[in-house]
């Protein structure tokens, strides 16, 4: 469970991946209670999103991911748009977006390794090269041991990493965490946090973590976006937020 | 109580026949016809259930739309229609007087008292079956893993086959099962719809009466105890596809 495991798993971080990717979701969305109009641009590194249920945080994901269409704005990774509420529409395995559902969405049936090898036989990836991958992903991971095994004998903590895994093996230019510790019980979750950290922190693509807990957002502390009835209250440092909460809410989180 | 008075008819069943009685019916020309006329139109029935009803079930677990509740309604109805009633039904919509005769007849294709009217009495009363098992089991199906494989990069189709598929297998086998064993047994529409001639539509629980009818006891017994044993084991597959 310890973060150094991760560490020294996996090899240096690729110099070669390129400049860095730049996600823009400029969104107006009717929703059933509220309208959802946010207008978020996220680089390289982690951004996190708090809320009162019901605010339009996972919708928000959900439509980057591809999963929801907009009404008005505009979706766009680096100069590529995504989704322009006007026909333009790229659907959701075609996006460079790897999505990490609530509680993972693990598919019950398949092994841990068919889990991690999923999108890349979606991409028709031939059988040794994909067995390949998965096999250096699942090290990197630290759960290279499990590969036959299917998700429900697994921890809370490594069915978060398989999530992980299979979101990062496609080699996305954008990651989506749907609150990530959320299924997990209070005594793994600030260890699986801290692993979390570690992997994200390799990562360097522009990540958005939807979560109601506070915990999160300190770990996370560089950029904080807050949501509310469909908009943006507040953004800022975990500190900025702390010093001077804009909102009844913000002010009830940060106790 | 209860349960002795189902235990009683049926061991009565096996009590009135003896081994040879039973191997010799078996041997009978027109039962054997009967037998292969069973297996072949509950063959092509459940075929037919499972490719037209498979989307019917489908689109009932996840798609809404108007008049779903009508059409979920109207897939259960011949569950609860009488077979008879629906065999007349048949006859009127596509019998050589039927509302739709002058169209078949136009296409040339003659329907009732053939074996295709066994498969179409059969897939009446036993689709219905299937479609419900299947329905509930896309239905069972986390909507979010098929989700989940969209965003990475598998079509519907393909999510449908590898997701949706293999994790509503068990109650897809269990109504293919029980539909398939409800096809083996009916009787009603059938007689009406397709008759009853050897070799063209008499299955074997239209054996069973036409024996029964001609007093060939002992050969009405041996096609029971066939259709007795083939249910039992049905339901044996059911249980353990459910589990």
């Amino acid at each position: 469970m310890d973060s150094s495991r991760i560490d020294s798993a996996r090899p240096a971080p690729d110099e070669a991946r390129g400049p860095d990717h730049v996600l823009r979701a400029q969104v107006v969305k009717r929703l059933r209670d509220i309208t959802l109009d946010v207008d978020v641009r996220c680089a390289a590194g982690v951004t996190v999103i708090v809320g009162p249920s019901g605010a339009g945080k996972t919708t928000l994901l959900r439509i980057i991911a591809g999963l929801e269409e907009i009404d008005r704005g505009c979706v766009a990774l680096d100069e590529r748009v995504l989704d322009d509420g006007d026909g333009q529409f790229v659907r959701p395995g075609k996006r460079d977006i790897a999505y990490v559902l609530q509680e993972y969405a693990l598919f019950p049936h398949l092994s841990v390794a068919d889990n991690v090898g999923y999108g890349l036989a979606a991409r028709r990836y031939p059988r040794s090269k994909r067995e390949r991958l998965v096999a250096g992903e699942l090290a990197r991971f630290g759960i290279a041991d499990t590969a036959n095994v299917k998700p429900d004998k697994l921890s809370g903590g490594q069915r978060q990493r398989v999530a992980l895994a299979r979101a990062l093996v496609l080699d996305p230019r954008a990651l989506l965490l749907d609150e990530p510790l959320a299924a997990l019980d209070v005594q793994t979750r600030s260890a699986v946090r801290n692993e979390l950290h570690a992997i994200v922190a390799q990562v360097p693509i522009p990540t958005l973590l939807v979560t109601h807990d506070q915990a999160d957002a300190r770990a996370f502390p560089e950029r904080i976006i807050v949501l509310e009835g469909g908009c943006i209250t507040q953004t800022g440092t975990c500190a900025e937020l702390f010093a001077a909460p804009a909102t009844p809410f913000v002010e009830e989180f940060v106790k | 109580m209860f349960i002795a008075f189902i235990l009683a008819p049926v061991s009565a069943l096996f009590a009135g026949s003896t081994p040879g009685e039973f191997f010799a019916t078996l041997r009978q020309p027109d039962v054997q016809e009967a037998l292969r006329l069973s297996a072949l139109t509950t063959t092509i029935t459940l075929s037919c259930a499972i490719a037209f009803g498979t989307p019917v079930a489908y689109l009932l677990a996840r798609w809404s739309f108007p008049g779903r509740a009508l059409l979920d309604t109207l897939v259960d109805l011949p569950i609860v229609v009488p077979p008879a009633v629906a065999g007349v039904a048949l006859l009127i919509a596509f019998g050589r007087r039927g509302i739709f005769a002058p169209l078949l007849a136009a296409a040339g294709i003659r329907l009732s008292f053939t074996t295709a009217a066994v498969v179409l009495a059969q897939l009446f009363v036993a689709s219905p079956f299937y479609v419900r098992a299947a329905r509930a089991g896309f239905a069972g199906v986390d909507h979010r893993l098929e989700e989940a494989s969209a965003t990475l990069g598998a079509g519907r189709f393909e999510t449908f086959c590898r997701i949706t598929i293999p994790l509503a297998l068990p109650s897809i086998i269990g109504g293919g099962v029980l539909s398939w064993a409800r096809a083996l047994g009916e009787f009603g529409a059938t007689i009406m719809f397709a008759g009853n001639l050897v070799g063209v539509s008499q299955t074997m629980p239209l054996a069973v009466y036409l024996k029964l009818e001609s007093g060939d006891l002992p050969a009405a017994l041996a096609i029971s105890i066939v259709l007795v044993v083939t249910s039992l084991v049905v339901l044996l597959i059911v249980r353990f596809a459910e589990r």
